[in-house]
């Protein structure tokens, strides 16, 4: 018995001795594990801390208390609001929240601040568990990856930046393999150019975009170009529809997945083309306009007016030849008599950029000297300015406004000398009823807004108005003749022409009253006499004729009568009584004044009328039967003495 | 539209001519003497008409001020008529009208539109 109780103490105590062995040797492992432990994250170039579950700090390490300026021991009981902005340090806390209750190992970017500088940080948050399983706390680590993600970023954006010049590019792209030349790649643009789609475009290689005349010049271009031999690379290609568009090329060497392509930027230079062919054309038609204007042309250095070109003109206007003008300058020809004009024109050029017809005077080869008109501009030449000068000689033009000027001053002062008491007289006589005229017709032309008794009422102003007119004209005629002021104005006149022309005119009155006034004019020499006098007694005589007839006819008739013309105007009206007829011509005579105001007469018509023919040494006539109509005639000389 | 400057020292048939000459289609702007006309001749009218006896020159005067200077044509009016000579002298010089006053409305505006063709 004591020999089993005693071996079974053995065996307790050898069970205790393996015991106490093993925890002694867990304990130094577990030591030494923790040492390892701690040097390793004293180590690590991460930041590491530990929190308790209430985000309230446990440990760290000194990475990350050097972050926070304290020593790694006094971060315990300390929290993430001490140390961060209110809003960094509530993320954190909320994140160590989530971290804590999904009980998993999270990754987070996030912002981090130290020295008041932002960083961005790689933080992983790990759930720590008690020896029951329960959630304790969490482990971070974190580390700086602002650098990192920079640099992605750039080149993200310079991928982007890449892709969205290529598909937006007002230019038409192509990327092809620079061994095989086939098209690996083509935007928008370069399907627009083309006319073919991009996957018709990607079946293609590189040759097929240009005419088979084009491909080898082509080809060879883009290989000088690759080769940086040349800058530019002008071709054409050959769209779908068989249209040849003028392009130029810059093309480029470039690396995609390790690989070289050839890139090609092909810009459609159609309008360039077509607005170099219009340049062309301009200069060909401008250099043919320089030649063969009718003004002088000359191009001269602006310093000293040294010739650099001259049009035909000038030899003809100045009597030089190019050759002699070519080289020279003005100052050598003595071009400009007046050399401070010359000045003065550089001045206003320079100043103002060009000038507009500048009068100057310029000397011939012979020496004259000749009043010009001068336009100058400023032009760029191979960097160098120049004046561009367009001249010509106005002479002419000088003279012919010394003419008009001469002219002008003659006219006036007969004018002046017309300024005499009669004509002051109709000049302040006329000027009233001028407005009463010019006012009734502005009345006219609201006619429609007139009732009955206002139209008549203006009507009545009208006529009263004329007969006024007619007066004053009348009164202004005799004072004329009899103050011996009356001047005929004597020319050749075609009678026939003038009595035509009357008798239209006064057919539109006579037509009022149903009648119609004839003429039956024979062959008329010219004569000499005042044309619109005679008129004047026609149109009297016939407004006399129209005024007292009724029915019939008025017939006027002209012959040759010797050596004069008998002009007469025959009515079927109401007749002139005997012993009336010796008093018709006196001045303010009416033999029926009632009726003549009616009529609206002032009584001078054929005083002043026989005047008329009198002063043309011609002589007046009437016969008349009462009730039957009367003629009245007169003579013009056919010669004027 | 052709714009016409009227110089009258009358106002009352100033302003009834120029309601005429606007009725007709023209854009008519009025000077009430010699003076005022000149100010305004620069103003790029087609057609200037000057009445002859204007208070503090005349018209002559106005007209030999402008001539050359300017691109508008010219026309008097005045009381006293002109012989047909007269007239083709008148044109020689610049003046491209004449209009007896007083004047027809319709005698009027035919003379501007034959002036202005």
């Amino acid at each position: 018995m004591g020999a089993i109780v005693l071996k079974m103490a053995d065996k307790k105590l050898k069970e205790c001795l393996t015991k106490f062995e093993r925890t002694k040797r867990l304990n130094n492992a577990l030591a030494e594990s923790e040492n390892k432990y701690k040097s390793l994250l004293e180590n690590l170039p991460q930041k590491i801390f530990f929190k308790d579950k209430n985000s309230v700090y446990i440990s760290c390490n000194s990475n990350y208390a050097n972050d926070l300026k304290i020593k790694s021991e006094k971060i315990k009981g300390r929290t993430d609001f001490e140390f961060y902005p209110k809003n960094l340090a509530g993320k954190y806390r909320a994140d160590d929240k989530k971290v804590m209750k999904c009980g998993k190992t999270t990754e987070i970017e996030e912002e981090y601040i130290q020295n008041g500088k932002n960083f961005l940080v790689h933080t992983v948050k790990v759930p720590v568990k008690d020896e029951k399983g329960k959630i304790a706390g969490v482990l971070g680590i974190f580390w700086d990856v602002t650098q990192e993600k920079n640099a992605k970023n750039i080149l993200k954006e310079s991928e982007e930046k890449f892709r969205n010049f290529f598909e937006n590019s007002n230019d038409a792209i192509f990327i092809a393999d620079v061994r095989t030349r086939r098209l690996v790649d083509c935007n928008k643009k370069a399907e627009k150019l083309m006319e073919y789609s991009r996957t018709k475009i990607l079946s293609m290689r590189a040759d097929n975009l240009h005419p088979k005349d084009k491909i080898k010049e082509t080809m060879e271009g883009f290989k000088k170009q690759m080769e940086r031999k040349i800058d530019s690379l002008e071709t054409e290609v050959l769209t779908k529809s068989g249209k040849r568009t003028p392009v130029s090329i810059n093309s480029a060497m470039i690396q995609l997945n390790g690989k070289n392509y050839g890139m090609g930027v092909f810009r459609d230079i159609t309008e360039r083309k077509k607005a170099e062919d219009e340049l062309k054309e301009s200069e060909n038609k401008f250099s043919k306009i320089f030649m063969a204007s009718p003004d002088m042309i000359a191009l001269t250095r602006i310093s000293d007016g040294f010739f650099v070109d001259a049009n035909e003109t000038i030899k003809n206007v100045l009597g030089y030849k190019r050759e002699e003008l070519l080289g020279h300058t003005v100052k050598e020809l003595r071009l400009w008599p007046n050399p401070e004009e010359r000045e003065l024109m550089v001045r206003a050029i320079k100043k103002q950029g060009s000038i507009k017809e500048m009068e100057v005077h310029l000397r011939k080869k012979s020496g004259e000297i000749f009043p010009a008109k001068i336009s100058v501009d400023i032009i760029s030449l191979k960097g160098k300015s120049f004046l561009l000068s367009v001249a010509h000689d106005i002479t002419e033009e000088k003279r012919a406004q010394e003419i008009i000027k001469k002219e002008i001053e003659r006219m006036k002062e007969m004018d002046i000398a017309k300024t005499n008491f009669l004509n002051m007289v109709s000049h302040e006589l006329k000027t009233p009823i001028t407005a009463i005229f010019a006012h009734l017709d502005v009345i006219g032309d609201m006619k429609a807004n007139l009732n009955e008794q206002e139209l008549k009422s203006i009507v009545a102003i009208k006529r009263n108005s004329n007969n006024l007119r007619m007066l004053i004209e009348n009164i202004l005629e005799i004072s004329r003749v009899e103050t011996g002021r009356f001047e005929l104005v004597i020319e050749k006149i075609n009678l026939k022409d003038i009595i035509e022309n009357v008798i239209n005119d006064m057919n539109i009155l006579a037509e009022q009253k149903g009648l119609k006034v004839v003429s039956k004019v024979n062959s008329v020499p010219i004569i000499k006499a005042d044309s619109l006098r005679i008129k004047e007694v026609l149109t009297n005589l016939i407004n006399n004729a129209i005024k007292f007839t009724e029915k019939g006819s008025i017939t006027l008739t002209a012959d040759r009568q010797g050596k004069s013309v008998l002009v007469s105007i025959k009515d079927t009206g109401i007749g002139i009584p005997e012993d009336k007829i010796k008093d018709l011509f006196k001045k303010f005579y009416q033999i029926n004044p009632e009726e003549s105001r009616k009529l609206g007469g002032t009584g001078l018509g054929l005083s002043i009328s026989k005047q008329i023919i009198e002063m043309h040494n011609g002589k007046m006539n009437v016969e008349s039967i009462l009730g039957k109509g009367s003629t009245f005639s007169f003579t013009l000389p056919i010669k004027q003495n | 539209m052709k714009k016409i400057l009227y110089v009258e020292d009358n106002q009352d048939t100033a302003e009834a001519v120029q309601i005429i000459l606007n009725n007709a289609g023209f854009q008519t702007e009025i000077a009430l003497c010699g003076k005022d006309g000149l100010a305004k001749a620069f103003k790029g009218f087609d057609l200037i008409l000057l009445d002859i006896m204007l208070p503090d020159m005349s018209g002559w005067d106005v007209f030999t001020k402008l001539h050359g200077k300017i691109k508008s044509k010219f026309a008097f009016l005045s009381a006293i008529p002109v012989s047909k000579e007269r007239m083709a002298e008148l044109k020689k010089v610049g003046i491209s009208g004449y209009i007896t006053k007083p004047f027809e409305k319709a005698d009027l505006i035919s003379k501007v539109k034959e002036i202005l063709k």
